[in-house]
């Protein structure tokens, strides 16, 4: 079933979508394309699948075309993805030589018709080449390309400087650009599965069918088993906490079978929580969103104690969910966390642990920062405000160097 | 804006935040920054604040005094910005010349003290799209249903952007009401409200109980203005002190008897 721009108005209350529609309006006239390189599987797929209908649903009339290519080309694109990441991948004369002739041959079965383009990360970011005088073209980065590895950013850069605008989903993940360069969050759908409202009695029903004591605290975090995300230091601080605080910890991810690291980062964290009853480690398969949205409901508290990020857009699905979060202060999370109003920052397993037990023994407080990170989320990290700034981008091609457009 | 016809036109502002590429690691940085920025930039770090985080306590009403007393952790510092009162200023230069000499005020090894990494302060600006909220009031009631169905970017505004962009006191809600309706009291009331102190809810639900009480009053004097008065039941109660006070305080004036 297609979802509606109206169908959120219960959520962001009529006036919002009232002023999107009148917006829409305003572009009736005008035709979006969206291009990136996967259709299903990942987040910007994943966001495209909702934002694309909408943009239709407003009468501005959008396409979404995906860029092709085989197991080579990907593989490059990959090295150039851990390369604007930060880390130091060489792109060979071939390599690049291969990157440039495939993807202007993709372009080339496109058509750019389109008043206004967007290019979602590097892998289309060529296609800038096909760009005429009447349109506005947009690059939207979703990776953090704040300490690229720079032989690999000079040879993208380029590209990137030819187009009209770029978005960047947080001021920490952006370069230094000569074009204007928008701060737009990716986002959360609360009417996805994942967020949609649960009744308490099949929440509790799932955490007892899992194993779990709805009675007792339930720390929570939801993450692949991957280093980065800290899994080892998330146990040795519920460790820490439950020296004089009765808890229980769930440590939930995608399964690591087809990945090696992820393998042996799962074996650490088995050895290391053996023999406490009270650790969780679920392995949970591909579309589990229901299963999440119920764990991170049924949690006390949601801890995401990464050492490095992307957005953790698992931050704002917890704070919908009104829960407490303890988050350390990396990628898009002090985006999110507003320390000490929306959630709580910290830098180390013993800081984790503090803030963890502080929130257990002050239910008030906890209730507070999850309500202001409920109120958080729903003004700025809902797919409805995501449509909104994507409009509002438009809107500033067609008024260059205007502050203030009045329509 | 408002001030051609007599109805009130509500509009919504639509904001899209543009990175400035500049940021700051501690005090120094800051204080750099902040005299270099743009005019756009400094309005972007003391009024949206109101806007985007228009659910919290004003405790910090600008993202300088937040940052500064709550990341860097510079209380005292961070205080005194937070003491600076915004609506005081009907111009950027003089609200960042403010800024600026208390941030200088801290030189040396303090001002050179750095937040953790991910932590710094990130200069951004916004861009707005002003667009009619598709909501007009001819009178006080109809003001009264706009100002509670539109939405907060709404509320800021006419409250918040108003202020500056006329670069006079008050805000278009206050303009109106004086302007438009004659009604000087509840326009020095509505300018009354500090929307830098308040969450944009807690100021609206303020808006509203002063318009429900001036309409009380209109409504009332409505009441005991239609009384009749060449009845003998309305001669007695023009002659009951308690009732004349009563118009009085409503605003009634006794007709001329025929």
């Amino acid at each position: 079933m297609t979802v509606r721009l109206s169908d959120y108005a219960p959520i962001i209350g009529p006036q919002p979508v009232e002023v999107m529609q009148r917006l829409g309006e305003h572009l009736s006239k005008k035709k979006v394309k969206m291009i990136n390189s996967t259709a299903v599987g990942g987040g910007v797929a994943e966001i495209l699948q909702r934002l694309v209908p909408l943009f239709n649903d407003l009468g501005v009339k959008t396409s979404w075309e995906v860029l092709k290519g085989g197991a080579e080309f990907f593989g490059i694109t990959k090295a150039i993805h851990n390369a604007l990441h930060g880390t130091p991948v060489e792109l060979s004369p071939e390599m690049q030589a291969h990157f440039l002739a495939h993807t202007r041959a993709q372009a080339e079965t496109f058509s750019f018709a389109e008043d206004f383009v967007f290019i979602h990360d590097p892998q289309p970011a060529t296609f800038i080449e096909k760009k005429t005088k009447s349109s506005g073209w947009v690059w939207r980065c979703h990776i953090d390309i704040s300490s690229p590895y720079p032989p690999v950013w000079e040879f993208l850069r380029p590209f990137v400087e030819k187009y009209d605008a770029s978005i960047f989903s947080a001021p920490s993940f952006a370069q230094e650009l000569p074009i204007p360069q928008y701060q737009i969050p990716p986002s959360i759908d609360p009417l996805a599965v994942k967020n949609r409202d649960v009744p308490a009695e099949e929440v509790r029903a799932y955490l007892e069918q899992i194993g779990l004591d709805p009675e007792r605290p339930i720390i929570t975090q939801i993450s692949r088993f991957d280093r980065l995300k800290d899994p080892l230091g998330v146990i040795a601080a519920y460790q820490l906490v439950k020296r004089r605080t009765d808890c229980q910890l769930v440590l939930a991810g995608g399964t690591a079978d087809d990945d090696p690291e992820g393998s042996a980062v799962l074996a650490e964290i088995k050895e290391k929580s053996a023999g406490d009853p009270d650790i969780h480690i679920l392995e949970l398969p591909p579309f589990s969103d229901l299963e999440i949205n119920k764990l991170q409901r049924g949690s006390t508290v949601v801890l995401q104690k990464s050492l490095k990020e992307g957005f953790a857009l698992t931050v704002a699905e917890a704070l919908w969910k009104k829960k407490p979060v303890v988050a350390s202060a990396v990628g898009g999370i002090p985006l999110q966390i507003i320390h000490n109003h929306t959630g709580l920052l910290v830098h180390s397993v013993e800081g984790a642990a503090l803030k963890i037990k502080y929130l257990l023994t002050h239910p008030e407080a906890a209730q507070k920062l999850g309500e202001n990170g409920y109120q958080h989320v729903k003004q700025h990290f809902l797919i409805t405000r995501h449509l909104r700034d994507y409009l509002a981008v438009i809107f500033s091609l067609s008024h260059p160097g205007q502050d203030i457009i009045r329509l | 804006m408002n001030a051609p016809a007599k109805s009130f036109v509500f509009y919504t502002s639509v904001p899209l935040v543009e990175l400035t590429g500049r940021a700051a690691r501690n005090v120094r940085q800051l204080a750099e920054a902040v005299e270099q920025a743009e005019t756009s930039s400094i309005f972007f770090h003391t009024h949206d604040y109101v806007r985007e985080h228009h659910f919290l306590s004003q405790e910090y009403p600008s993202d300088f005094a937040y940052w500064v007393a709550e990341i860097l952790q510079e209380k005292g510092l961070g205080e005194r910005l937070a003491f600076v009162d915004i609506r005081h200023f009907t111009s950027i230069e003089a609200l960042r010349a403010e800024i600026l000499s208390i941030l200088k005020s801290q030189g040396g090894k303090r001002g050179e003290r750095e937040v953790l990494p991910g932590l710094e302060f990130h200069f951004r600006k916004s861009i707005n799209i002003v667009v009619p909220a598709g909501r007009t009031a001819e009178n006080l009631a109809e003001f009264r249903n706009g100002l509670e169905g539109v939405d907060h970017n709404s509320l800021y505004y006419h409250l918040i952007e108003a202020h500056l962009r006329d670069e006079k006191p008050g805000n278009d809600f206050s303009n109106w009401a004086a302007e438009c309706l004659g009604k000087e009291k509840l326009a020095g009331q509505i300018g009354q409200i500090d929307p830098y102190v308040n969450t944009l809810d807690q100021t609206r639900q303020r808006l509203l109980s002063l318009v429900d009480r001036e309409l009380t009053k209109e409504r009332m004097a409505t009441k005991l203005g239609s009384y009749p008065q060449t009845t003998e039941v309305g001669k007695a109660l023009l002659e009951n002190p308690l009732f004349a006070r009563l118009r009085v305080f409503f605003g009634k004036k006794d007709k001329p008897q025929k």
